[in-house]
């Protein structure tokens, strides 16, 4: 009756959770294996042809046309490939109604994920970086798309199917990596989730705030964000503090209690 | 038969435990610490008429005969920089029940304390002839150990136990918690006790051993602590004064003639850093400016030391220029003495030193065989000077309690004989551990709201005469207090 | 006497019954130190890549097992609270118990932060509910309480054993490094191998302590033991996948 020990190593293991964004796997942590060829969730490589094509387009073509078909196929014309590779590029991705193409959601995908591992690429060990330096970072490589977060934002908050398995998991995974990677603390409990939660919220409100910012190289948003870092670090202190004193205040009533009782 | 083999086994019993271990001192009370609390608590058993039969040990890792009590014969000129307030509670019962003659000249009494708010200026004035004596622990300590020393107890009676440290302490059997304690000492002797009392502070080891549990937090605040130079005795009356700054409290405090004591607690490593390898003339002038000038100015005078921006003569006269100024824009120059501490010359060399700030409570003071009194129970902030004087009521209450539990013929090291201590002391402990809490969390932040509501608590504190008298009370020992 | 040592004394002051621990701190681990492979080492044998599968197992098996030690520790330390007076006896069984669990949860503590595994959402329920089986069971009698440590380290132990033939049989990866692509276990589990081995021959050492305490007297054993061994099934269920 043990049932779970008993569960072989099959893909019903990974159907458990219906929700992505609460499903996790073990990363390992020694060296012992080869490097991975993809890099989760995209499903190629980051020398295949896709991701060539993607990571150009990235660069050249969305800061000024944004994430549209456009610019992917602008970035297939000028790396002179078959304009059927737009339908590859998309494969990974159900059509969807309230989107644009699967192209274009898997270069949306594409920024997110490459950027997420861009950021934490030179982090090494004893890592000294803070959280919000890596948040800053984070915000800063999306300076030179800055006039199409709006757009892109529309896209990714669209509810449905990419929502759920795409925008809230990059973004939860961002947030993991932020604090894995950065000198913050991590924890055993539900403040592993307040904590995700908060740099998440923390986040993407800077990232709203960088939709509207119009001031010189966005001091504004980088201020924003900081002074959000920081709220959220002094509100989880708060919180703490009055934990911290009501499990203090309980102890000390059975204490009382107890230390009268022993008169008895 | 039977017989012979009965007492072949005896024998080797007892020669395998000769030479596995040297055979265990048994004693009835080992006190572990030498401190105020270990000494006032070894004194009061031998003072006490149903006690002094047990034979007692005291342990300190310290040289006690050589280095504390030379103090008393040959007190130096300079004070001490580790003063504590003590309430005439605390002091009555040192010097009438236990019989102790603290050195009197160098204790000084004071019959006011003036709190203000370092932000919204409110203030509170505290007034009551002799409410808190100013003494140094070394004054205590020594007063402790002459008397201990003339009372020529023989070895059967008391023991001293310097310069050695605990190694371990295990039961004497492993299985059973209420077996006597076995207390090995780093001089390789080992002690068998019926009672086992720490006194050893906050980092107890008897603590440990006890698995007894601790409730509490660090306040990530350092205390500075100095010894200050007035520019002359105050010339009204002798006050102590609390300024609290938005780092933390900063409590001036009398000592005879135009010496002075300081206690400044400032939140975060930084600053006491600062204080502790500062010119001395630039920290008495920072220490008038604490209590004169506004949260800004320090900031600034702070920031300039910190990023070595202005000399210190310039940053002494700037000082000086702000303070008079001050002054100039009271109403009445005699205010000036009313609601400001006499002016800081000097720090004495030598006597600037820090400490972190604890809040500690342990849950349960006594168990089989463990009874835990003073740092050891428990730790506060300094703000409301409560530390030693709890430390004195945990000693006054175990002793009643081991008196009470010889009387009715109980193991004074069982559970049942200890707890009366525990339950009169816990709750008088709760109350000055969780004021001084409090005000410690309501002084910390400069939010206006919280800060506009503790100036009104404060003011009206000072205006309405019970709640002033209470508060009195509780800070100077209760209304048991005997004359 | 609640919380006794539940970390090493130098936490003395850290507080366990967390919603939201500090964002500042809880537990140092020292363990981010071990980042994801980064400096290749000669002579180490390189695997393939672990399945999703088999990674998505790992991560059940370090869930599972922190939140089961921290229920243990909570059960050990509910015992405690009711039983150190009454009995003092008890008090140095309990407490050599309740140490190793602090242990053990404190080595699963460690694994969930350095291979980034979610702790189980439900932690707070488990929490409540191992201190309330804890005093609920002592307060009935110590027997009970036994009998109570005699279902729970039961159930513990099998789920130990069950974990154990899983990653002995099925991490069989293969070494790309050598000649013929020999198949091995890699260190890492075979550590985590290891380290489970040692915890369930301890789990099933509390097992024998709490027969030799009178555990089979305990009234009415067959309720107690039959019930919590249910309530630990389904509380390992729900916590491997919640």
């Amino acid at each position: 009756m043990v049932m779970s020990s008993f569960t072989p190593l099959n893909k019903s293991l990974l159907r458990t959770t219906q929700f992505k964004c609460l499903r996790r796997l073990y990363h390992p942590a020694s060296n012992e294996y080869v490097n991975p060829t993809t890099i989760s969730p995209l499903t190629y490589s980051m020398d295949s042809i896709q991701s060539k094509i993607l990571s150009h387009s990235l660069k050249e073509y969305v800061p000024t046309s944004g994430f549209n078909e456009k610019s992917i196929l602008k970035s297939i014309n000028d790396l002179g490939y078959s304009s059927s590779m737009m339908s590859v590029i998309g494969a990974s991705n159900s059509p969807s109604f309230a989107h644009s193409s699967p192209a274009v959601l898997e270069l949306i995908k594409y920024n997110l994920v490459s950027k997420r591992i861009e950021l934490t690429k030179d982090t090494n060990d004893n890592t000294t970086t803070t959280l919000k330096e890596l948040l800053l970072k984070r915000l800063e490589m999306d300076i030179p798309i800055s006039s199409q977060l709006r757009g892109l934002f529309a896209q990714l908050a669209t509810p449905g199917k990419f929502m759920f398995d795409v925008s809230l998991p990059e973004l939860f995974q961002l947030a993991d990596d932020m604090i894995f990677f950065s000198n913050e603390k991590d924890h055993h409990d539900m403040a592993w989730y307040s904590k995700r939660l908060a740099v998440s919220m923390a986040y993407v409100t800077s990232k709203m705030f960088m939709i509207q910012d119009t001031s010189n190289n966005f001091q504004m948003t980088m201020d924003f964000a900081s002074d959000k870092v920081d709220r959220v670090m002094n509100l989880g202190e708060y919180y703490n503090n009055v934990e911290e004193y009501a499990w203090f205040t309980l102890m000390n009533s059975i204490n009382l209690v107890k230390s009268q009782f022993s008169r008895m | 038969m039977l017989k012979i083999s009965f007492s072949r086994q005896l024998v080797r019993t007892f020669a395998t435990t000769a030479d596995e271990v040297t055979i265990p001192k048994l004693t009835d009370i080992l006190i572990v610490g030498g401190g105020p609390a270990g000494l006032t608590l070894a004194t009061a058993i031998k003072n006490s008429s149903h006690l002094a039969k047990l034979k007692t040990t005291l342990v300190d890792s310290a040289k006690l005969t050589e280095n504390v009590l030379p103090f008393y014969s040959n007190p130096p000129t300079e004070y001490h920089n580790r003063v504590v307030s003590i309430t005439p509670k605390s002091l009555n019962f040192i010097t009438n029940t236990l019989n102790v003659k603290l050195l009197e000249n160098r204790i000084q009494p004071y019959d006011g304390c003036y709190i203000t708010d370092g932000i919204s200026k409110a203030h509170m004035s505290l007034n009551k002839e002799s409410m808190l004596y100013m003494v140094e622990i070394m004054n205590i300590q020594s007063s402790l150990l002459k008397h201990l020393k003339e009372l020529n107890l023989k070895e059967e009676d008391f023991e001293m136990k310097e310069n050695v440290k605990v190694e371990n302490i295990s039961y004497s059997n492993p299985e059973d918690p209420t077996s006597w304690p076995l207390v090995k000492l780093s001089n390789g002797e080992t002690y068998k006790t019926r009672l086992l009392i720490g006194c050893d502070g906050a980092n107890s080891p008897v603590k440990k051993f006890s698995k007894l549990n601790t409730e509490g937090w660090k306040y990530n605040t350092f205390g500075t602590v100095a010894t200050l130079k007035l520019n002359g005795p105050p010339i009204f009356k002798i006050n102590g004064w609390q300024r609290f700054l938005k780092w933390g409290p900063v409590a001036h405090l009398p000592l005879p003639d135009n010496n002075a004591s300081l206690v400044w607690s400032t939140k975060g490593n930084t600053l006491s850093e600062m204080f502790v390898n500062m010119d001395t003339k630039v920290f008495a002038s920072l220490i008038n400016a604490a209590f004169v000038l506004s949260d800004a100015d320090l900031e600034y005078y702070f920031n300039a030391i910190k990023n070595n921006t202005m000399k210190s003569d310039e940053l002494i006269d700037d000082i000086n220029f702000r303070i008079n100024e001050t002054w100039d824009n009271l109403k009445d120059d005699s205010l000036i003495d009313e609601i400001f501490p006499p002016q800081v010359v000097d720090v004495v060399k030598g006597s600037v030193a820090r400490f972190p700030f604890k809040f500690s409570h342990v849950d349960k003071y006594v168990t089989d065989r463990i009874a835990l009194v003073g740092d050891a129970a428990h730790t506060t902030h300094p703000l409301a000077g409560q530390g030693l004087n709890m430390g004195q009521h945990d000693v006054e209450e175990l002793t009643k309690a081991l008196e009470k539990a010889t009387l009715r013929g109980l193991d004074i090291g069982s559970e049942l004989a200890l707890e009366p201590y525990w339950a009169e002391c816990y709750p008088f402990n709760n109350v000055r551990l969780g004021l001084a809490d409090k005000l410690h969390k309501l002084y910390q932040t400069d939010s206006k709201p919280i800060v506009a509501m503790r100036s009104l608590g404060l003011t009206l504190t000072d205006k309405i005469e019970p709640v002033k008298n209470l508060v009195i009370d509780t800070l100077t020992g209760g209304e048991e207090m005997c004359k | 006497m609640l919380r006794t040592s539940l970390y090493n004394q130098s936490q003395l002051l850290s507080r366990p019954f967390s919603v939201l621990a500090p964002l500042k701190a809880t537990v140092k681990n020292g363990n981010k130190s071990v980042k994801a492979g980064k400096h290749a080492e000669a002579k180490v044998p390189k695997y393939e890549q672990l399945s999703e599968a088999q990674r998505a197992y790992l991560d059940r098996v370090i869930r599972v097992d922190q939140a089961g030690e921290l229920g243990a520790n909570y059960i050990y330390a509910g015992q405690i609270f009711v039983l150190s007076r009454k009995y003092p006896h008890l008090r140095p069984t309990l407490n050599h118990m309740r140490d190793q669990e602090i242990h053990h949860h404190n080595t699963f503590n460690a694994l969930q932060i350095k291979n980034r595994v979610r702790p189980s959402l439900l932690t707070p329920f488990w929490k409540v509910g191992a201190i309330a089986m804890g005093m609920g069971t002592a307060m009935i009698s110590p027997e009970a309480a036994m009998a109570c440590t005699e279902a729970v380290e039961t159930v513990i132990g099998g789920h130990y054993n069950a974990q154990l033939r899983v990653l002995t049989n099925q991490f069989d990866l293969e070494d790309v490094s050598s000649p013929e692509n020999k198949k091995g276990t890699p260190q890492e589990v075979k550590s985590l191998i290891d380290t489970i081995k040692l915890f369930r021959d301890q789990e099933l050492e509390h097992l024998d302590t709490a027969i030799k305490h009178d555990s089979r007297r305990a009234v009415p054993y067959k309720v107690i033991t039959e019930g919590i061994k249910g309530i630990c099934k389904i509380a390992i269920w729900s916590a491997e996948r919640i």
